[in-house]
């Protein structure tokens, strides 16, 4: 059989297994307009990085090791890898609220701005393979971490981030109240 | 032609007409008036292929090119039944069907192109080439559909979904179907045939459940929309907050601790 021939069924047998993939039945559950509000004004999980990522650092606990507590260490540890695990489900619990919002926005909008789905298409294939993965990493307490020290400039490059978010968010209250004021007069209109 | 293809083909006709009956009942040539030809010109063709081979047998020049003829005919009949079907699905959401018709016709016109490329240039294998590259078009086309709809949580009834599912299966099996009959012209002809039209049969039987089980009474979908501007603020707000929650996992990923 030629390269050709297999090819052409390659694609079709993977054509057939993307049909059963995509007809499943979805997951999610589908979220109103009012949790999208909710989910563009709920609290973040950013706060608590600094304090995941300090307990992550092997500097923290470096001390038990010196003193001859090498179990208690790896207790400890353990045990804060599982706590890095309950903030990574938050994380992308926070993560896939916002994936949903922005479906349920895209829906109702009668435009939509390609770059802007495109790339958020982009950053939920990234999220969940990087999720993936770092949950790998802290279930098998493998030793993967690359360097580190960036705390502090981490810090500060975030700090300046959630200030431009904030100045966003500030904004979308008035968006908030112009949208929820439309969505009524459009309620009102249909029935 | 053996007794079982002639009983295959005379069940995909009754089966077809079946369809046909529940189409109209259901008075569903009115919202698909493609699907509704498309059924009714494969009857027609079956017909003019039943008389055509009983006064002129099966293996002359001229009867070789109306099949094929004809067959390019169903097969652009049933692409357009797809656009009807994406249609319905993706247009009551303006922002969503402007996006999603460009990424289908860009997933079709790939997907052609990838065709064209690896066919064969000898005359006789273009109709061969045409409904092979279509097919998989097809069937590219579905699935970039159904993920699309999949991607933004868009309801989806029975029956869109049982089309999307009989086109999808019935143009994928067409695609193996006619890369093995390249191999392998002769020997496999009666297979090739048996194949084609059971695959066939089966995505009729789909609709037609579809079909049958199609109620009138079931709540029009009204959409709501929203200005574009209003969503153009909440789009980046939220790719904001993506990005930074991307950020965060990057950080948690390169800059732990080793253990």
């Amino acid at each position: 059989m030629n390269i050709t021939i297999i090819l052409f069924i390659l694609l079709a047998v993977l054509l057939i297994g993307a049909l059963v993939w995509a007809i499943r039945p979805p997951k999610r559950k589908l979220v109103s307009i009012n949790d999208v509000l909710t989910a563009l004004s709920e609290e973040h999980h950013y706060s608590h990085l600094p304090q995941i990522l300090q307990a992550l650092q092997p500097e923290d606990t470096a001390f038990l090791r010196d003193r001859g507590f090498a179990p208690l260490r790896r207790k400890i540890r353990s045990e804060r890898g599982r706590i890095a695990l309950l903030y990574l489900d938050c994380l992308q619990d926070e993560y896939e609220k916002l994936l949903e919002a922005s479906r349920v926005v895209a829906a109702m909008s009668p435009e939509l701005i390609a770059l802007d789905e495109a790339e958020r298409f982009k950053l939920s294939l990234r999220f969940a393979l990087g999720c993936r993965y770092l949950r790998w990493r802290l279930r098998f307490g493998l030793e993967p971490w690359r360097g580190f020290g960036l705390l502090s400039e981490m810090a500060s490059g975030m700090a300046l981030r959630l200030e431009e978010t904030t100045s966003q968010i500030g904004e979308r209250a008035a968006w908030s109240l112009e949208f929820s004021s439309i969505l009524k007069e459009r309620d009102g209109g249909t029935r | 032609m053996s007794n079982t293809l002639y009983l295959e083909w005379a069940l995909t006709t009754i089966t077809e007409l079946v369809l046909l009956v529940y189409l109209l009942r259901r008075k569903l040539f009115r919202s698909h008036p493609v699907f509704f030809a498309y059924i009714l010109g494969d009857i027609l063709r079956s017909v003019l292929m039943a008389g055509i081979y009983s006064l002129s047998g099966m293996k002359s020049f001229r009867v070789w090119l109306i099949y094929w003829l004809s067959q390019i005919v169903m097969v652009t009949a049933r692409f357009a039944a797809v656009v009807e079907v994406a249609r319905r699905v993706l247009s009551p959401f303006s922002g969503i069907w402007a996006l999603g018709r460009r990424v289908l016709l860009l997933a079709a016109g790939a997907v052609l192109v990838y065709s064209a490329l690896l066919s064969k240039d000898y005359w006789y294998s273009l109709p061969l080439n045409v409904e092979r590259g279509a097919g998989l078009a097809v069937a590219a086309v579905i699935v970039t559909l159904l993920l699309f709809a999949r991607y933004y949580g868009l309801p989806m009834d029975h029956l869109e979904r049982s089309l999307c599912i009989g086109f999808c299966l019935y143009s994928s099996f067409s695609v193996i179907n006619d890369s093995l009959i390249e191999k392998w012209v002769n020997s496999y002809f009666e297979l090739w045939n048996f194949l084609g039209v059971l695959t066939f049969l089966a995505s009729l039987l789909i609709w037609t459940g579809a079909a049958r089980a199609y109620s009138e009474t079931a709540p029009a979908r009204v959409p709501v929309v929203v200005p574009k501007e209003l969503y153009g603020k909440f789009s980046s707000e939220l790719n904001i907050r993506l990005r930074l929650l991307n950020e965060h996992l990057n950080q948690l990923l390169h800059s732990g601790g080793q253990h």
